[in-house]
C-alpha cells in the first residue's frame, strides 16, 4: 500500500512532469521549472481529487511547496 | 514508449487529474513523431479558462490512439483570431475546432443582473450572442473545412428571481434555454458543425458541483474538477466519433451480466429477470444494449456455459429482451474469453479495437484486459441497478450520424451465415460468386448516398487504401466540385441487398486522375466488387481524357490486406512519399475487365435502389 508521502510524491512528479525521486522537502514553485500558475491550478485539482478534499480560497495561495502541501493536508486530516 | 504506455495503463484504471497530467506532460514531451500516435490537429478557442481540461481531452484520445496536438486560442476575443487571416489560428491548419463558449464570458449582464433587464433587452442579448455565434461558424466553415465543435449553455443553478424564475414567461432559464436552441439551429444550418450539450453534461453531474467558484473568481475557470474531466470527456466522444475510432461491436457474457444468478445451476425458472426488483435491473440493462442494438452497434454473446442452456433463455424465457436474433456471434463454450474474444472479432472481419466486452467478473475482465489490451473492458460492479447507466456512460459507440445501414446492420451479418451456406455447397470458390448472383450499381454521390459515403469513410479501416477520413460537409463540397469525382458502391446478391459498401473519391488535374480514396466495407470484401468500382473509375478517367490514373496506398496498421491492391490490378509503381506509395496506370492500355459473375449498372446521377 501507498504511503501518503509516497502518494503525494507521485503526485508532484505526475503533475509536473517530472521523475518522482526528486521530488523532496526542498521541492517548491522556486525549483520547479513547470510549477507556473496555470499548473497550480492542475496541482490543485490533483490534490482535492486524489485525497477526496477541498481546499479553502485562502488555502489555495499557500500550496506553494512540498512542506506546504503536506502542512495543508495535515490540518484535512491527511498525515504522513 | 514504455514510459508512455506505463502511465496510459495506469490512466485506464483510474481517470483522475493527476493521472490525465501524467499523460499529457509525456505526450508534449515526445511530440506526435515520438509516441507513434495519430495526430490530430485541434484548435480550441474559448473566452474562459479551459486549460485543466486540455490533459483530460489529450489522456482520452492517447487512450484511443490519437495524439491530440493542440493549439489553445487567446483570451483576446474569438472574433479576432477568427477573422484574422494571418493570426496563428491560421497557421496551424485545425484538423478540427473547438468553439468552447461560456455564457457569463459572452453576455454577463444576461448571467449576472437578468433581474435588471427588460424583455427587449433580453431579446437583444440573446439575438447578440447567436448573431456572434453564427458569423464565427461561418468564417470558420469557410476557412477551414473542419468540423466545428459548438456547445449549449449550463442552465443559472440559482436564477436571479428565484422561485418566480419559473412563474414567468421570459424567465433566465428560458432564456438560456432559447440560447441553446439557436445554438441547435446554428448546428443544423451547417453539414460539418456539431454541437456538445454542454448543459447535458452539467445537469449529469448537478449544477452545483459542476460550477467552481473559486477559479472563476481568481482565473476565469468557472468549471468544477470532476466537472472538467466530464467535459473533456465529452469532447473527445466527438473526435473519436469524427475519427474513426467508435467500436462497433457489444460483447456480452451471460450469467450475473443479462440476466441474475446462474443458468448451469439456478435453471430458467430460477434467474432474476423480469418486471420486478432486482430481476427489473437486468431488463432495464436489456433496453439499453437494445437501444444500441438499433443505432447499429453489433451485439455477441460471450459466456461459459452450456449452449443448449443459454439458446433456452434466449429463446423461452418471458422476461428476455435480447433475443436469439439481436446476436451476430455466439461464443458459449468453456474456452477462456480471451480466445473467444479473437474468435468473434474474426468472425465479424473486425478489429480487436472494436469490441466493447461487458462482464460482472473482475477475474474475466482482467484476464482481458492483460491479454487483448485492445479490446474495451467495461466491468460491471456489484450493483444490477448501475448497469445501464455504465454502458450508456461510455460512449463507446459515439456517432455523428445515422444511416439507414445502421438500422439493418445485423440482418446484414446474419445474412451472411446463409451465404455461407450456400459457400459450404458450392464445389470452387467462382461457382460459389457465381451462384450469389451479384448486381453492382455504381453512380456519383448525392444527398442520398452522401451520409453514408462519409461515414465509411470514418468507419473502415481495412479495405481502406488511404485511410482519409469525410465529414458530411466535405463529401458534399467534393461532390459538387467539377475536379472531383465521387463515387458509391452498391451491391446486391440473391440472398439480400448488401446495401452502399464501397466508395471511391477521384481528383482531375492536369491530365491526372487521382484515386485520393477508394475503399469497401468488411463485410464486401472477397466478392470481387472493388474491382467493378475501379473499373468504372478508369473508364470515367478515360471519358474525361485523362492519361494516366494515380492510385495512391498509405500503409497503416490495419490495411495490409489492400498492399498489393494496385500491383494485382496492372499499376505500376512510381514512387513513395512518407508512407503513402504512388502507382500509375496508363489508360492508352487496355483497361481490365470486370469480374464476370457481377452484373454493374453505371446510375448518372441517382441512386436506384435508395428508396427501397
Amino acid at each position: 500500500m501507498q504511503t501518503n508521502e509516497e502518494k503525494l510524491k507521485q503526485l508532484l512528479a505526475d503533475v509536473f512532469g517530472i521523475p518522482a525521486d526528486t521530488v523532496g522537502e526542498e521541492t517548491s514553485y522556486e525549483n520547479v521549472v513547470n510549477w507556473d500558475s496555470l499548473n497550480q491550478m492542475r496541482l490543485v485539482l490533483a490534490l482535492e481529487q486524489s485525497f477526496r478534499l477541498s481546499f479553502s480560497e485562502q488555502e489555495l495561495g499557500s500550496l506553494t511547496s512540498y512542506a506546504r502541501i503536506r502542512e495543508a493536508l495535515k490540518t484535512h486530516g491527511v498525515h504522513q | 514508449m514504455d514510459e508512455l504506455q506505463i502511465k496510459l495503463e495506469e490512466l485506464r484504471r483510474e481517470r483522475s487529474h493527476r493521472t490525465y497530467s501524467a499523460v499529457s506532460n509525456l505526450l508534449r514531451k515526445h511530440g506526435p513523431e515520438g509516441t507513434g500516435l495519430v495526430p490530430l490537429r485541434i484548435a480550441v478557442l474559448r473566452n474562459f479558462t479551459i486549460e485543466m481540461m486540455l490533459p483530460v481531452l489529450e489522456g482520452e484520445l492517447a487512450l484511443s490512439g490519437i495524439h491530440a496536438v493542440l493549439y489553445l486560442g487567446g483570451y483576446a476575443p474569438i472574433a479576432q483570431e477568427v477573422l484574422d487571416t494571418g493570426s496563428e489560428l491560421y497557421a496551424f491548419h485545425p484538423d478540427f475546432i473547438l468553439l468552447a463558449m461560456w455564457l457569463e464570458s459572452a453576455a454577463p449582464q444576461l448571467v449576472n443582473r437578468f433581474v435588471s433587464l427588460h424583455p427587449p433587452q433580453i431579446t437583444a442579448e440573446i439575438e447578440r450572442v447567436s448573431a456572434f455565434v453564427k458569423s464565427m461558424v461561418q468564417t470558420l466553415d469557410a476557412a477551414f473545412k473542419s468540423p466545428v465543435l459548438l456547445n449549449t449553455f449550463p442552465l443559472p443553478a440559482y436564477p436571479g428571481m428565484g422561485i418566480l424564475d419559473a412563474q414567468l414567461q421570459n424567465s433566465e432559464t428560458a432564456s438560456v434555454l432559447e440560447l441553446n436552441r439557436r445554438v441547435l439551429d446554428i448546428a443544423r444550418e451547417h453539414s460539418n458543425v456539431y454541437v456538445m450539450d454542454l448543459m447535458l453534461v452539467a445537469a449529469r453531474l448537478g449544477r452545483a458541483q459542476f460550477f467552481d467558484a473559486r477559479y472563476w473568481h481568481m482565473a476565469h475557470a468557472p468549471i468544477s474538477g470532476e466537472g472538467l474531466i466530464a467535459v473533456g470527456r465529452e469532447y473527445a466522444k466527438f473526435a473519436r466519433a469524427l475519427n474513426g475510432k467508435t467500436r462497433k461491436c457489444l460483447v456480452l457474457d451471460c450469467d450475473n451480466t443479462l440476466w441474475g444468478g446462474i443458468i448451469g445451476e439456478d435453471g430458467i425458472n430460477g434467474i432474476k429477470l423480469g418486471t420486478t426488483y432486482p430481476g427489473s435491473c437486468f431488463a432495464a440493462f436489456q433496453k439499453e444494449i437494445l437501444n444500441l442494438h438499433d443505432r447499429g452497434v453489433l451485439l455477441a454473446l460471450c459466456s461459459k456455459n452450456n449452449e443448449d442452456d443459454v439458446l433456452e433463455v434466449l429463446r423461452r424465457h418471458p422476461g428476455m429482451e435480447l433475443r436469439e436474433e439481436h446476436f451476430v456471434a455466439r461464443e458459449i463454450n468453456w474456452d477462456d474469453k480471451p480466445t473467444n474474444l479473437r474468435r468473434i472479432a474474426a468472425r465479424l472481419n473486425i478489429g480487436l479495437d472494436s469490441l466493447v466486452f461487458v462482464d460482472d467478473s473482475s477475474f474475466e475482465c482482467a484476464m482481458v484486459r492483460n491479454s487483448l489490451p485492445e479490446v474495451a473492458v467495461i466491468e460491471l460492479g456489484s450493483e444490477p441497478s448501475e448497469y445501464a447507466t455504465q454502458i450508456a456512460r461510455e460512449g463507446h459507440f459515439a456517432t455523428l450520424t445515422l444511416s439507414s445501414e445502421d438500422r439493418v446492420r445485423t440482418r446484414m451479418y446474419l445474412e451472411e451465415d446463409e451465404r455461407s451456406k450456400l459457400r459450404a455447397a458450392a464445389g470452387s470458390i467462382e461457382e460459389y460468386l457465381g451462384s450469389l448472383g451479384m448486381v453492382a450499381c455504381i453512380g456519383p454521390a448525392d444527398e442520398m448516398s452522401i451520409p453514408r459515403i462519409a461515414q465509411l469513410t470514418q468507419r473502415t479501416n481495412q479495405f481502406n487504401l488511404t485511410t482519409r477520413r469525410y465529414s458530411d460537409g466535405d463529401i458534399r463540397a467534393l461532390a459538387a466540385s467539377s475536379d472531383t469525382e465521387v463515387y458509391y458502391l452498391q451491391l446486391r446478391d440473391r440472398v439480400s441487398e448488401l446495401g452502399l459498401i464501397g466508395t471511391a473519391l477521384v481528383k482531375y488535374s492536369d491530365g491526372d486522375a487521382v484515386i485520393d480514396s477508394f475503399l469497401l466495407s468488411c463485410r464486401a470484401i472477397g466478392r470481387g466488387a472493388e474491382d467493378c468500382l475501379l473499373v468504372r473509375c478508369l473508364e470515367a478517367a478515360r471519358e474525361r481524357g485523362c492519361r494516366r490514373m494515380i492510385g495512391l496506398y498509405a500503409r497503416t496498421a490495419k490495411n495490409g490486406i489492400v498492399a498489393r491492391f494496385y500491383s494485382t490490378h496492372g499499376f505500376r509503381v512510381m514512387g513513395q512519399d512518407g508512407d503513402t506509395e504512388q502507382w500509375e496506370f496508363s489508360l492508352d492500355q487496355p483497361i481490365p475487365a470486370a469480374p464476370a459473375w457481377i452484373v454493374t449498372n453505371f446510375e448518372e446521377t441517382r441512386n436506384r435502389y435508395a428508396n427501397q
